[in-house]
C-alpha cells in the first residue's frame, strides 16, 4: 500500500467521521427528549364574558 | 528494496508531506470521534432540551394565567352565576317555558289556540355539557302590535329562547285593519 492510497483512506475516514458528527448533531437537534404531560393535560381554552351576566341580569326572571 | 533506500525514500520531501497529512487526518479523526463529537452532542442536546423546556414552560405559564383570569372572573361574578342556570337550565323545564309564554300573552289580546312541544329526548345521557334544544309550536290569534309585544317579551325573559320561525296570516274574509291575525310561532328552548 503506497503513501497515496493511505492518504486517500485517511481522508475518507476523516470526512466520514465529520459527516457522522454532523448527522448526529442534526438528529439530536430534531429529537424530542423532554417528555411532559402537557399534551394530555386538560387545557383551559374557554373565556368567560362578564358582559353576558350583565345582560342576563337586566332581563326579566 | 534495500533498507537504506526505504529510509532514504521516507525522508524525501514528497513522502514526508504525505506522512504528515495522513497522520493529521487520522489523529484529527480520532479526536473528532472521541473528544469533539461527544462534547458537541452534549452541547446541542442540552441546548435542544433548554428550548423544549422553555416552550413547555411558556405553555404552562399561559395555562396558569388563564386559570387565574378565570378564577378572578368567578370571584367577581360569583353571585351572578346563578343567572346562567336560569338562562339555560340543566333540565328542559317545559312548565317554566310554557308559563313564560303564557305570561307573555297575558297583557295582550293574543289568544293561544294550540301549543305543541317537540324534540325532548330525556333518555339522552351521553351528551352531557352539550347544548340541547326542544321546540314549542304555538298557534295564536291577535293583532300585529300584540305579536310584536309578545316577541319582545319572550326575548326579554331570562330563560333563553329563540324564535326561528314566525308566520303571520290574515283571514281573507276579514278586511278591516284591526282584524285578528293567525299567528304561528316556533320557539326553541335550550337546556344542558
Amino acid at each position: 500500500m503506497n503513501q497515496k492510497e493511505l492518504f486517500w483512506i485517511s481522508l475518507t475516514v476523516f470526512f466520514t467521521i465529520v459527516a457522522w458528527m454532523i448527522l448526529d448533531i442534526y438528529l439530536v437537534k430534531t429529537k424530542t427528549t423532554v417528555k411532559s404531560g402537557f399534551e394530555s393535560m386538560q387545557k383551559v381554552d374557554f373565556t368567560i364574558k362578564p358582559d353576558i351576566l350583565k345582560i342576563l341580569k337586566e332581563k326579566n326572571p | 528494496m534495500e533498507k537504506s533506500s526505504i529510509v532514504k525514500k521516507l525522508y524525501t520531501k514528497k513522502t514526508q508531506d504525505y506522512t504528515y497529512t495522513i497522520a493529521f487526518f487520522l489523529i484529527f479523526s480520532f479526536f473528532i470521534f472521541y473528544i469533539i463529537r461527544p462534547n458537541l452532542l452534549t452541547v446541542f442536546e442540552t441546548n435542544s432540551k433548554i428550548q423544549q423546556l422553555d416552550k413547555i414552560n411558556r405553555a404552562y405559564e399561559e395555562q396558569i394565567n388563564k386559570v387565574i383570569e378565570t378564577q378572578s372572573v368567578f370571584e367577581e361574578n360569583r353571585e351572578d352565576f346563578i343567572l346562567l342556570d336560569q338562562a339555560i337550565g340543566p333540565k328542559p323545564e317545559i312548565n317554566k317555558m310554557l308559563s313564560d309564554v303564557v305570561v307573555s300573552t297575558e297583557e295582550s289580546t293574543l289568544t293561544s289556540e294550540r301549543i305543541d312541544v317537540f324534540d325532548i329526548n330525556l333518555k339522552d345521557k351521553d351528551s352531557i355539557a352539550k347544548l340541547k334544544s326542544f321546540t314549542i309550536n304555538i298557534s295564536m290569534a291577535g293583532t300585529f302590535e300584540d305579536t310584536m309585544a309578545f316577541v319582545k317579551k319572550v326575548y326579554g325573559q331570562r330563560r333563553l329562547k329563540l324564535i326561528p320561525n314566525l308566520e303571520l296570516a290574515r283571514d281573507k274574509n276579514e278586511s278591516s285593519p284591526g282584524a285578528n291575525l293567525k299567528i304561528k310561532l316556533q320557539i326553541e328552548g335550550y337546556y344542558l
